[in-house]
């Protein structure tokens, strides 16, 4: 049995290979280390630790699991402490039922890192695992395992696993997708996309070295925006303190559209990333399939979307569009609230002062234009917005944004700043767009009161054209660059176009996983022709399918094809044609008594039949090789043999 | 073993296939149940994909294991008898219906009074679709017994299930007492016929000559200084006085019928190393004189048989 300690070691490291960007990194320097250690302890032959140790480090693992996530249940907590655990037990690995049980725990490992991430990678890792573990299994069935012959090891896997993979898909498809009703539990996460409900300087500025996947939107509706025009609505901030923005504890926006239409837009949200859903421009609301009364999602003032609680995995949503522009009412007056302005802002406010909407915005886009402002991820330092408008004239995408917008405000003009996203990576594929850490930004809203409705207005757009045209990572230094550092230059066009590539099958790949839920199962039998109460008896379908696969797999097993010697075939052909003359030869009788048989029977078969029964029974007893000539000549006679006239009964 | 389980033995018909989940195989089952909840709990469907396809692994290794004992079938060819205590070899010819591979077929005694000496797997190919095979099993008790029933078993090729077929062979096989017991035991003079050989295969008396070495003589007389030189094995042979002859009485006494019979079976092995001639009384019975292995197993024989009453 000790020759099957290194493959399980194998197999656990490969098992937690994930945690290595799943899970904190004193839980992987320790599982690395107790691996390790029980490698080394294999290699040298040493004995293992005493029992007392190993119960110590059982206890202090679980305690550390439990100082850190202050929890034991959950993808993180859990996965961590059955990881721990899973390395303990191999070092107590005495009979087969404790490699048995290793495996059983290396599964759940696999599994718990499923609870955290699910895409493309991690499918693929999970299913070769499948492939270790059952060459694993196989090795221990049989006790031999040897590091030169490891091929060996995975001689049945194929044909196990071709065999599994109908019923891997049957039970798929129809095994349904019934809720446990336990839900998730609500406990926050720390906010991956940064894009809050605030914004000071520098808060956009630093997701911008991010090349993080926030989420991937399709357009179901065919037609993809221009990128320049495709701005993704996080949250909208009403309160302004000069550059600082913020959002007043507004409440519901009160019109609970629950009219479900066509959906426009699909998105793919990352989990981590708050409460904030992202929409398009023109949003009517935000839903997710399963979630028909919009229990989890609330619609806010400004029309954005929030969850009730942030998600726990990858989830899908849908956007359904306003089918057409509607107005809406002049907002009350706490929209125009600002700080009071310096004076120096005063003065320079007074020739804008009762002009037309239009005209102040062109000249305060004209002067962000014009007078030497600069469009920079690292700013100089601005002390506070007259700082920023009248000396440093250094910022991103957030001063200019929050600068514009206070101004407005002093002009009486009602206005907010958005924060979300801009644009996003096309695919080269599909109609869907990637949208990553550095496009984040932030643009203003103003209402037009001529038209009562609220307009986008983005001074970044005035600043650097280019930003909007070329995508944020444009703003990069080189030594900020996206690329590992280890990937040649003249490399790095193929590498985007790989990883746009890869980002696709992805992107498809978990929106099936995503996806896949008892509507699209539903859609998805009734398009086979089952459907209302055909599909309430799924698991009669399920079970029943399941069966006859296996009736199958078990008909062709049990035809499947004796392996036989060549003289063995041509021996039994040549029983068949003395069959066929009247000769049967029974189970017990040999070549001999065959051949006395045929001499009583059917003398005039016998030279023939000798022609081809020397050779055979020297082939079958003698030990002699089977040479092309001698199989020629026996298949002559064979000929000849068929060719003889049959007996008249 | 409970009755249940001999029940459940008893129940099991010959050359029929019956297949259960191993324990590693029901806690391989178990994790998939878990992973079910899992991902009904999370609505997570890669954890659905990864509990399937562990499922139909299971149902397919379930298939394969069945498959690998179709057509498998044991009979015994010859046990040999064996000392109480003792592995006692039996073979086996194992052989399947049509040519194909069969692998890690295990043969093991069913009963547990007569458990098997670390059972091995054995292969059938579809080249060699018929082998004759040795299984050991431990014989327990003394005396004349049907064989136990056998299990042909397989788990192969991932150990989650285990498939056999019972076999419950006719013949019958002898155990002996085991040899145990320091009783001296007095040597006489030969008595009965008087003939003498003059040759004598014991160390006392006179060197005579070296003949052949017939397998089942006594190796303290081999001749090893020859075997060395030559390569073949001499038994040395004496003349003289020394001709020892054993009448083995049977005086029980007060000592336990079993612990008797095995000093009696002692008695008997010391006479064979000795190469003395012996005979043996038994209550109802006598053997008279003889001597060597043969004449060992007749006497063995008839102790495996008797009983108390007697």
């Amino acid at each position: 049995m000790s020759q099957m300690v290194q493959p399980l070691l194998v197999l656990i490291g490969y098992s937690l290979l994930p945690s290595l960007y799943l899970k904190p990194l004193w839980v992987n320097l320790l599982l690395g280390v107790l691996l390790g250690y029980r490698f080394w302890l294999d290699r040298t032959r040493r004995p293992m630790p005493p029992r007392g140790l190993m119960i110590i480090t059982q206890l202090v693992s679980a305690a550390a699991v439990w100082i850190y996530f202050e929890q034991f249940f959950g993808g993180d907590a859990g996965g961590a402490l059955l990881s721990v655990l899973l390395v303990l037990k191999t070092f107590e690995l005495r009979t087969r039922r404790d490699f048995f049980v290793s495996v059983v725990l290396t599964s759940l490992v696999m599994m718990s890192h499923a609870l955290v991430e699910q895409g493309l990678s991690l499918t693929l890792h999970l299913l070769f695992g499948l492939v270790l573990t059952m060459a694993f299994l196989y090795s221990l069935e049989l006790e031999a395992f040897a590091w030169k012959n490891w091929r060996l090891a995975f001689r049945p896997t194929l044909r196990i696993g071709l065999q599994a993979l109908p019923l891997i898909a049957i039970s798929f498809l129809l095994f349904p997708r019934f809720s446990t009703g336990f839900g998730t539990n609500p406990n926050s996460m720390k906010g991956k996309t940064g894009v809050d409900d605030k914004l000071e300087p520098g808060s956009v500025a630093q997701l911008i070295p991010s090349d993080e996947l926030m989420f991937r939107a399709t357009f179901l509706q065919g037609g993809m925006p221009l990128m320049s025009e495709l701005y993704w609505r996080g949250a909208v901030l009403d309160v302004s303190t000069g550059m600082n923005w913020s959002r007043s504890a507004a409440g519901d926006s009160g019109d609970l559209s629950v009219a479900i239409g066509d959906p426009a837009v699909e998105v793919f949200l990352e989990m981590g990333s708050d409460k904030l859903l992202f929409t398009p421009e023109g949003a009517l609301l935000a839903r997710f399939s399963d979630d028909l009364n919009s229990r989890r999602v609330r619609t806010r003032a400004g029309g954005i979307f929030e969850l009730r609680s942030p998600l726990q995995v990858r989830e899908r949503y849908l956007v359904e569009l306003k089918d057409e522009i509607t107005r809406e009412a002049k907002p009350p007056p706490s929209w125009l609230e600002v700080e009071p302005a310096s004076a120096e802002l005063r003065r320079w406010l007074r020739p804008l002062q009762g002009r037309s909407t239009p005209y102040i915005l062109r000249k305060l886009l004209e002067n962000f234009r014009t007078k030497g402002f600069q469009y920079t991820l690292e700013p100089v330092r601005s002390e506070d917005m007259d700082d920023f408008l009248f000396r440093k004239k250094s910022g991103f995408c957030e001063h200019y944004a929050g600068t514009l917008a206070t101004l407005l405000r002093h002009l009486q003009i009602p206005a907010r700043v958005v924060v979300g996203f801009q644009g996003g990576t096309a695919s080269v594929l599909g109609n869907y767009v990637t949208v990553r850490g550095h496009d984040a930004h932030a643009w203003v809203e103003y209402y037009d009161a001529t038209n009562g409705v609220w307009q986008r207005v983005d001074p970044t757009a005035q600043v650097a054209p280019s930003r909007l045209a070329q995508g944020s990572a444009s703003y990069l230094n080189d030594n900020q660059s996206l690329l590992p550092g280890w990937v040649p230059v003249r490399w790095v066009r193929s590498y985007f176009q790989l990883r746009a590539v890869v980002d696709e099958v992805d992107a498809s790949w978990t929106s099936f996983l995503l996806g896949f839920d008892l509507g699209w199962q539903r859609s998805l039998l009734a398009k086979l022709g089952m459907d209302g109460a055909m599909f309430r008896a799924l698991p009669v379908f399920l079970v029943l399918s399941l069966l006859l696969m296996l009736s199958i797999l078990y008909f062709f097993q049990a035809q499947r094809r004796e392996i036989l010697r060549p003289e063995e075939k041509l021996y039994r052909k040549l029983v068949k044609i003395l069959k066929g003359h009247g000769v049967v030869k029974f189970a017990n009788e040999g070549p001999q008594t065959l051949r006395l048989k045929v001499a009583q029977q059917r003398p005039d078969l016998l030279e023939s039949l000798d022609l081809a029964l020397r050779p055979l029974t020297q082939l079958r007893y003698g030990g002699d090789e089977l040479v092309p000539e001698v199989r020629h000549q026996i298949l002559t006679a064979l000929k000849t043999l068929r060719g003889m006239r049959r007996l008249r009964r | 073993m409970s009755s249940l389980t001999k029940l459940i033995i008893k129940l099991q018909r010959p050359n029929k296939t019956y297949i259960m989940p191993t324990r590693g195989g029901v806690m391989y089952g178990l994790a998939i149940v878990v992973m079910i909840l899992t991902a009904a709990t999370y609505n997570n469907n890669l954890i659905y994909l990864l509990a399937f396809s562990l499922f139909s692994i299971l149902i397919v290794s379930m298939l394969q294991t069945h498959y690998n004992i179709r057509g498998v079938r044991l009979s015994v060819l010859q046990a040999a008898d064996a000392f109480e205590g003792d592995h006692l070899n039996v073979l086996f010819q194992l052989e399947q219906a049509r040519a194909r591979d069969k692998r890690g077929l295990i043969i093991r005694s069913v009963d547990k009074s007569w458990p098997s000496a670390n059972p091995v797997r054995e292969t059938l190919l579809a080249q060699e679709p018929n082998k004759i095979v040795r299984g050991v099993i431990v014989a327990a008790r003394r005396g004349v017994h049907q064989l136990p029933p056998f299990f042909v078993e397989t788990t192969y090729p991932l150990g989650l299930f285990c498939a056999w077929k019972i076999f419950r062979p006719t013949s019958e096989v002898v155990v002996f007492p085991r040899p145990e017991g320091n009783r001296p035991l007095q040597a006489a003079r030969h008595v009965e016929g008087e003939h003498d050989f003059g040759l004598r295969g014991s160390p006392e008396g006179d060197f005579g000559e070296l003949k052949r070495y017939q397998v089942g003589e006594s190796y303290h007389q081999i001749a090893w200084k020859h075997f060395a030189k030559r390569g073949v094995l001499y038994s040395k042979v004496h003349w003289g006085e020394d001709h020892k002859h054993y009448h083995i009485h049977w005086d029980r006494a007060d000592a336990d019928f079993e612990v008797y019979l095995r000093q009696l079976s002692a008695w008997i092995k010391l006479a064979v190393d000795e190469g003395a001639t012996f005979a043996l009384d038994l209550p109802d019975s006598q053997i008279g004189a003889g001597f060597g292995p043969t004449h060992a197993q007749t006497c063995w024989n008839a102790l495996a048989r008797l009983r108390e009453s007697a």
